[in-house]
């Protein structure tokens, strides 16, 4: 817990900002959000669920970024944590959200309401349940354009939700529905033309398209892409279904019980992953009919959050797990141009990539 | 909505009626008393002499009306004709006022007593209710109301009497029974007026008291509810003011099934107060029962008994059609 004091995570941070992965950064630009150890904890009675153990990141503007990893490993609290919209019993216990330079975390209630949807937006998981049932679709997006201070007259606000909706492929007449009235696909694409109504820097997107049929699920991912090139916003896409990331991503970040365990381009680490729980969950690509048996293919259980094991939270279920493996953490550590948080690939006491790393992963 | 289900839905209100009315005239019937001869007999055991005057013509009239010497079915008939002209006939203990003059002068004291107290608990418990289960409430809201709340698990008839015995007996604040002064006559005044709140106070506050609990815990539970919702998520995502989402994301949504609470309260409205206009002695129609009750008065219950269902049937209606309204997803079709 808490092993990158906050000067090696900045350093790292920026490390990270000599990524080729990315299409649209220029090298010396500033990260659009940078996550410096952030530390999530769930207070139970039973003890601290630890969400989030010591994540690092860093987001350039227009980038896409997607997070993986089992059920429970922390990725809708992450998400949640950068909107601050997590409620009781979690409690961010460290770390540093940086938007732009400014510090989410820092701000008060009311600077942080007014960042939402106007910095950051979120498209949440549930699109069924995602709207009002008692309010038409217009007057939810109205909703959030008065509270940033926009005071327009009905028709000027319903040309700009018109434009708004025909940019998510939706007709005009959606408009004046109730969210009863839509489908699934619909509804989610209602959530996409809200989160973007104030053209926000970043967008969070947390599993978008489960609950939907595999057609819709293709289609909402690649009007979400659209989206992405026209507001030339950076994306955080959360979720499990690879085939659906790699057309979609740029970068990678393989998440495991509360940390981040590998950050790579999506075509190296498609290629080659290096995490060994990474390598596993790339080998359960779903096959173009959706089915998938993750499952099946990964034995053992993550850990419980609650009593986390010392050393590599991945070694009771590592394929290639070495005898120090549980006793020493590893760390987020630059490797060939990616990050990658195993033995494997560093040298335990320095934290330099290890000589002998290259050799030991299987081919 | 469609014009068929509203001629449905009234039909349906006028089913209800009708075997209300049928209930009525057979129940009497099956038990085999004859309740003029009951209330004679009664009236004789107490000793009271009866003039032969008075009973000739309350005789005569019950005969005219039901006929009795006509064959069943062209009673019946007479019968439902006569309630659906609300006309039920006429008292025996005030003979000759008619039921429908009695019933006619107790409601609007009813009514106005219960319909206030109702609507009263209704907002301040439903808006307290919310406020409880809203994290961002003020401190001192989460911790006092539900102090307060003790008093609902107090029966407002015995309420009622703590409250006369505080403030119209140790303090005579308060007017100890009725609806207003005895030696004021009812007239439409300011003094008048006066006075009638004066005694409203001590019965409508004790039905307030009993019922603002049983709202504020139903909202309570459903703006817990409500608050767990994706909408709720959504709309925070959205940087809304936490007034809005307060009102139109959670109270809004939770309020719906408050709302079907509130039609099924007031529909028992006359029912409802009995014990507190007996309490206070208030003159509205729960007074006007327990003195048919005490006096074998079969045609005023009956006439009470037809207008409890009569207004119950009557605000279902009313909710029914409404409801569409204030939620969307509900749309009524005819299959
Ligand atoms: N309200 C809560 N109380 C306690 N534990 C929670 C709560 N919400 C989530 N958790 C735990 O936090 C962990 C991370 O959950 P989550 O962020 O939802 O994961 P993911 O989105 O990756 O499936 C899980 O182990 C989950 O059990
Ligand atoms: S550190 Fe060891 S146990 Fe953990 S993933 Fe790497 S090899 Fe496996
Ligand atoms: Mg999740």
């Amino acid at each position: 817990m808490g092993q990158s004091t906050p000067e090696k995570a900045r350093l790292m941070a920026h490390s990270l900002s000599q990524s080729k992965s990315n299409r649209f950064q220029s090298s010396n630009a500033e990260p659009l959000l940078e996550i410096r150890d952030l530390h999530v904890h769930y207070e139970t009675a039973d003890g601290a669920v630890k969400a989030v153990s010591g994540v690092n990141l860093a987001l350039y503007e227009g980038e896409r970024l997607a997070l993986v990893g089992e059920s429970g490993c922390g990725k809708t609290t992450l998400a949640l944590a950068i909107m601050r919209l997590l409620k009781p019993p979690a409690r961010i216990v460290q770390g540093e959200i940086l938007l732009a330079g400014r510090d989410l975390l820092k701000l008060n209630e009311e600077e942080m309401r007014l960042a939402r949807l106007q910095d950051v937006a979120l498209v949440t998981q549930s699109a069924m349940n995602a709207l009002n049932p008692v309010m038409r679709i217009e007057d939810q997006i109205i909703d959030g354009l008065e509270d940033h201070g926009y005071e327009e007259t009905k028709t000027t606000f319903r040309k700009r939700i018109q434009s708004l909706l025909e940019h998510v492929g939706l007709k005009a007449n959606v408009a004046r529905m109730f969210p009863h009235e839509l489908s699934g696909g619909m509804k989610q694409r209602v959530g996409m033309a809200t989160a973007t109504a104030l053209n926000p820097k970043l967008i969070v997107a947390d599993e978008p398209t489960s609950a939907l049929d595999v057609v819709v699920q293709r289609q909402v991912m690649t009007t979400l892409g659209r989206l992405q090139k026209e507001t030339g916003a950076s994306v955080i896409l959360v979720g499990h279904d690879m085939g659906l990331i790699a057309q979609f991503a740029d970068k990678v970040g393989v998440m495991y019980a509360g940390k981040l365990v590998e950050l790579s381009p999506i075509e190296r680490i498609v290629e080659k992953p290096l995490h060994p729980y990474a390598d596993l969950l790339l080998q359960s690509v779903p096959t173009l009919d959706g089915k998938r048996d993750r499952l099946v293919s990964i034995p053992g259980m993550p850990p419980r959050l609650i009593d986390l094991p010392t050393g590599c939270y991945f070694a009771p279920r590592c394929p290639s797990a070495m005898s120090h493996c549980t006793n020493v953490t590893p760390t987020l550590q630059p490797h060939d141009g990616r990050y990658v948080a195993c033995h494997l690939y560093h040298d335990i006491n320095t934290g330099e990539p290890s000589t002998t790393a290259t050799a030991e992963v299987k081919a | 909505m469609t014009l068929d289900y509203l001629l449905k839905r009234i039909f349906q209100f006028i089913l209800i009626a009708f075997l209300a009315a049928t209930i009525n005239f057979f129940f009497p019937r099956m038990s085999g008393q004859d309740p003029i001869q009951q209330k004679l007999m009664l009236l004789q055991s107490q000793g009271v002499n009866v003039s032969s005057e008075e009973v000739a013509g309350l005789i005569e009239t019950y005969n005219a009306k039901f006929g009795l010497d006509q064959p069943l079915w062209r009673q019946y008939i007479n019968y439902l004709g006569n309630m659906a002209r609300f006309d039920f006939g006429v008292s025996i203990s005030n003979y000759p006022t008619t039921v429908a003059t009695m019933l006619k002068r107790a409601i609007p004291w009813t009514v106005g007593l219960l319909l206030t107290a109702t609507l009263i608990s209704f907002a301040i418990g439903t808006i307290v209710g919310a406020l409880m289960a809203w994290g961002k409430a003020p401190f001192w809201v989460r911790t006092i109301f539900p102090a307060f709340f003790t008093f609902s698990a107090v029966p407002f008839y015995l309420m009622g009497i703590i409250l006369l015995y505080i403030f119209a007996f140790q303090w005579p604040i308060f007017p100890l029974f009725g609806g207003y002064s005895t030696q004021r006559i009812p007239e439409v005044s300011w003094g008048f007026a006066m006075d009638v709140l004066r005694h409203t106070i001590l019965p409508a506050f004790s039905i307030v008291l009993a019922q603002i609990g049983f709202w504020a815990l139903g909202m309570r539970s459903m703006m817990v509810t409500v608050q767990g919702e994706d909408y709720i998520l959504q709309a925070e995502a959205k940087g809304l003011k936490d007034s809005r989402i307060f009102y139109r994301y959670a109270m809004r949504n939770a309020i719906l099934p408050q709302i079907t609470g509130l039609a099924l309260s007031l529909g028992t409205t006359i029912s409802g107060a009995i014990l507190v206009e007996i309490v206070f002695s208030y003159p509205g129609v729960g007074s006007v029962l327990l003195q048919a009750v005490r006096g074998f008065d079969w045609f005023v219950i009956q006439g009470v008994v037809f207008l409890v269902i009569l207004s119950v049937a009557f605000t279902m209606l009313v909710i029914d059609l409404i409801y569409p309204l204030l939620d969307p997803r509900i749309h009524y079709r005819t299959e």
